[in-house]
């Protein structure tokens, strides 16, 4: 590169703006040429001269402060002259030509900083922030997790419980069920080892097995007619007939009045479907007061004795009625024999 | 004859030797006179009071602890702090990784404005000598220099900046630089 060359270049040098190669080539050159020396700084006046176009802002006092107090400061560095740890003359020394060919420009040296930037102090407070919120958050939910763990546990065995109750309950609806079954099922119908419940005309109840077997084989037979007791003087005697549905059918309703009980012999009525019972009404003034159910045997025959229902008393006729076997609380069959006072 | 003001003034080359003797008077003297003048340089190169105060730290303490360095035959103590400054803020804008910037020519819009307090004639004047020397060098070649100098972007940075081949951003930044040079050297007249 010839001088022609390295004095196009310091233009360029006074506004620092060689590369690095084109820099340290004329950094060689200036060694050696004084005209390029002094016309480079020359050119650094100018360019130091567009300082003049910024505005001026008056340094704040505190900053004075601080930098005055700075320089006085233990550990800073004194003006190279009165260093005391530096025997030479401050006169004597080398001026230093930075790399980047500036005149009088020392190599900066590290600088411990007065304090960080406040851009940089918010950010540091800010992510400080954000670090202590994400762990008190995390603290949080792990305790919310753990609450609901335990909770969850805790529902799993209520649920366990609810199912074993469920399934008593299960059972004990289908004893239940079959109870009623037990109830529905005429006593011929009624599988082994079932007895029927009494009825609702006050029929003693029947003996369990066990009691029926410890008293020896039982006799399963429906009931009969009992032979028509001795006439009581003080019974009145209703007879009645069978109706259409059953035109043979014959019944005799006696009442003792000093007694207060009744006797109803029935003949030649047909047993009754299964699931089904007679009943007798009781007609006080048109409305039927219900008496007891009875079914028949084979030979039509039945017998049913018990005191007189209270709101019975006063009855002008009778009847009976086909009705469900645990009887009901007005007439919904049909009649089959009827009967009143003369 | 009673001297006048400019006769008693301390010379700034005067200040600097004061200072290598570890002068702090001396130090605090020069602090005032040239602190609103480069604060204002920082703050217009780094646009954050913050990191323009900062600098101007670290400027001064350079300046305390190199003023042994400083050689007066090469060039003004102006120009001496005022390249350690440009220095000083170019690294801090190539650390802080900024390289947003208003336009250029924002800051060269003429004002009349001056900042109260400041009542340097002489800055004031000469201000006035370096806008009216830029008024007069063409744009074009106006912009790539105070791109170059209060950017500090590099040749290739500019020319990518503004879309131009680097050879015409050279010769753009140089005639400026140069023709700039020409106009002060007629109408400036540095004085400390």
């Amino acid at each position: 590169m010839n001088h022609e060359e390295y004095k196009a270049m310091l233009e360029l040098a006074a506004l620092d703006a060689l590369d690095e190669a084109e820099s340290r080539a004329l950094q060689e050159h200036l060694e050696t040429c004084a005209e390029c020396r002094e016309e480079l700084d020359e050119l650094h006046v100018s360019a130091a001269a567009l300082v003049y176009l910024t505005e001026p802002v008056e340094a704040p006092t505190e900053l004075r402060a601080s930098i005055l107090e700075g320089i006085r400061a233990p550990g800073m560095r004194r003006p190279s002259g009165l260093d005391a740890s530096d025997g030479g003359d401050a006169a004597e020394r080398v001026t230093e030509v930075s790399s980047s060919t500036q005149s009088n420009v020392a190599p900066v040296l590290p600088f411990r900083r007065r304090n960080w930037s406040t851009a940089t102090s918010l950010v540091a407070l800010a992510a400080s922030i954000v670090f202590v919120v994400l762990v008190v958050a995390l603290f949080v939910l792990w305790n919310r997790n753990r609450a609901m763990q335990l909770e969850l546990a805790r529902l799993t065995t209520r649920n366990q419980e609810m199912q074993t109750e469920l399934a008593r309950l299960s059972q004990r609806n289908e004893e239940m069920q079959t109870e009623l079954a037990r109830l529905s099922i005429p006593k011929e119908g009624l599988p082994d080892g079932i007895e029927r419940l009494p009825n609702r005309n006050n029929e003693p109840p029947k003996e369990t097995p066990e009691q029926q077997a410890s008293k020896g084989p039982v006799v399963d037979e429906p009931p009969v007619a009992e032979p028509p007791s001795t006439p009581d003087p003080d019974a009145r005697v209703v007879a009645l007939a069978g109706t259409g549905r059953a035109p043979q059918a014959r019944a005799s309703l006696s009442y003792n009045s000093r007694t207060g009980v009744f006797t109803l012999s029935v003949s030649s009525l047909q047993t009754p479907p299964a699931g089904k019972a007679y009943q007798l009404w009781y007609l006080v003034k048109g409305r039927p007061v219900a008496g007891g159910v009875f079914i028949t045997g084979p030979g039509g025959q039945a017998m049913m004795r018990g005191p007189l229902p209270p709101q019975a008393r006063g009855a002008t006729a009778f009847t009976v009625t086909l009705e469900p076997s645990i009887g009901s609380n007005k007439p919904t069959g049909e009649k089959y024999l009827l009967g009143a006072l003369s | 004859m009673i001297p006048g003001p400019e006769q008693v003034r301390i010379s700034d080359e005067e200040l600097v030797h004061a200072i290598v003797r570890g002068d702090e008077h001396a130090f605090a003297t020069l602090f005032d006179r040239y602190n609103s003048t480069l604060l204002g340089f920082l703050l217009r190169i780094l646009n954050s009071k913050a990191e323009a105060e900062d600098v101007l730290q670290e400027v001064f303490v350079q300046v305390w602890q190199h003023a042994p360095d400083y050689n007066e035959t090469r060039g003004r103590v102006f120009t001496w702090l005022v390249t350690i400054a440009r220095s000083r803020a170019l690294d801090r804008l190539r650390a802080l990784g900024s390289r947003e910037r208003t336009a250029t020519r924002a800051f060269y819009e003429r004002t009349d404005n001056v900042s109260d307090g400041i009542s340097d004639a002489i800055k004031s004047e000469q201000r006035e000598m370096v806008r009216r020397a830029l008024d007069e060098i063409p744009e074009a070649h106006r912009h790539t220099l105070l791109l170059a100098y209060f950017e500090g972007l590099s040749q290739s940075e500019i020319a990518a900046r503004i879309g131009k081949p680097i050879g015409t951003v050279k010769t753009r930044t140089r005639d400026g630089i140069r023709k700039l040079h020409k106009l002060l050297n007629k109408r400036l007249k540095p004085k400390s």
